[in-house]
């Protein structure tokens, strides 16, 4: 099984089916990634930050910045790296528990489940048997 | 150059504001549709049937309790009251000025609202808004997870909203010259009003949409819309 799913990884990202997934969700992750005042106020409402040593990268903001936020950057040159980097993100650093506190309504398990949706479109899972 | 900036070009920032404010507002209300249901419960304090709270009894001390402790009052006391003056001061402080109520009674017949703010008053507010400013920039230089997630477009932004504040501070008190500044201040406007709708400032209004209408257990007004 595991196997099967590193074949599939060796492959180059299928960029026209996530360009698709990525204008599908185009209007409303951009408005969202657009407001974010970057005020680092949603950090401690969620619990990996607060027991990760409040290290930033488990801040909300710093998470969608850097995955769903790179990949609306990116798009065309969006690589097998980048997408080894944003599942790091989107299934590390967040387990989606939908308790994140945004005064601006930025809605982030949507834009992480974004990440998920598109990682997992070329095949791009966490291995849940590796040491971490 | 002063008559182009302050005639033409006024109107033509301002009908960006407009437009532009109308084309986000609109554009939101296209993109999300309205839902009946809720499929998950709410909290008491905010449940809604069709816009009518449910039990308004239900509104404990407790509730309340909840909801300040999960909000980002609860998360960040401090930041969230500096935050909160901030904002109400940059909103009301243009429209009680004296001086903007002077200028638009003699352009228009009548002014911007119906009672103004004393000198020292306007002052004050200006000199918070300042110091307001100050210090988010000395968090971002400083707090190492606000550090984490700023870019030049964070201090520019910064930059256009003090600008008006810092020029028309510099033009009532007549420091420098007053043509010059008052250049720099109407120039200074009309990018705030142009690069409104567009920037991170449009939070302005998607605070309200997303606040109050899209469906989110914090949700202040119905939240009874989805994407
Ligand atoms: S997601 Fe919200 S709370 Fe977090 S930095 Fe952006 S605007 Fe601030
Ligand atoms: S959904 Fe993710 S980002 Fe939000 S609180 Fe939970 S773990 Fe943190």
């Amino acid at each position: 099984m595991v196997k099967t799913i590193q074949t599939g990884n060796n492959k180059l990202p299928d960029t026209e089916k996530i360009l698709s997934i990525l204008n599908k969700n185009k209007k409303r992750m951009k408005m969202y990634l657009r407001i974010c005042a970057h005020c680092s106020l949603c950090a401690e409402s969620c619990f990996l930050y607060n027991t990760k040593n409040k290290d930033p990268v488990y801040m909300p903001s710093h998470k969608v910045i850097n995955s769903i936020g790179r990949l609306y950057k990116k798009k065309r040159k969006i690589d097998r790296n980048l997408l080894e980097e944003v599942k790091e993100i989107a299934w590390k650093r967040c387990v989606l528990c939908t308790r994140c506190y945004c005064p601006l309504g930025v809605d982030i398990p949507s834009m992480i489940s974004l990440a998920r949706t598109i990682c997992r479109s070329q095949n791009i899972l966490p291995e849940f048997h590796e040491q971490s | 150059m002063y008559e182009f900036i302050r005639g033409p070009m006024a109107w033509v920032s301002f009908l960006i504001f407009i437009s532009g404010s109308a084309y986000q507002i609109i554009g939101f209300f296209r993109n999300t549709s309205k839902q009946e249901e809720f499929a998950f419960s709410k909290p008491s304090y905010v449940q809604h049937t069709r816009g009518q709270p449910v039990n308004k009894k239900l509104l404990s001390f407790k509730d309340i309790k909840y909801s300040i402790k999960y909000s980002m009052i609860g998360f960040d006391p401090f930041f969230s009251v500096i935050t909160i003056i901030f904002h109400i001061c940059i909103l009301i402080l243009p429209f009680l000025l004296y001086e903007h109520n002077a200028i638009f009674e003699i352009l228009w017949g009548f002014p911007l609202s119906p009672f103004t703010l004393p000198e020292n008053v306007s002052d004050i507010l200006t000199f918070t808004i300042i110091a307001c400013i100050f210090y988010f920039i000395l968090r971002r230089i400083f707090i190492r997870r606000v550090r984490s997630i700023t870019t030049f477009y964070d201090y520019y932004i910064l930059f256009i909203v003090a600008a008006p504040f810092i020029t028309g501070f510099l033009l009532l008190h007549n420091i420098f010259s007053y043509k010059t500044i008052a250049i720099f201040h109407i120039l200074s406007v009309e990018l705030l009003f142009i690069s409104l709708p567009f920037s991170k400032l449009s939070h302005m209004f998607f605070f309200i949409l997303n606040r109050f209408y899209i469906r989110n257990e914090f949700s202040f007004g119905k939240g009874d819309r989805i994407w």
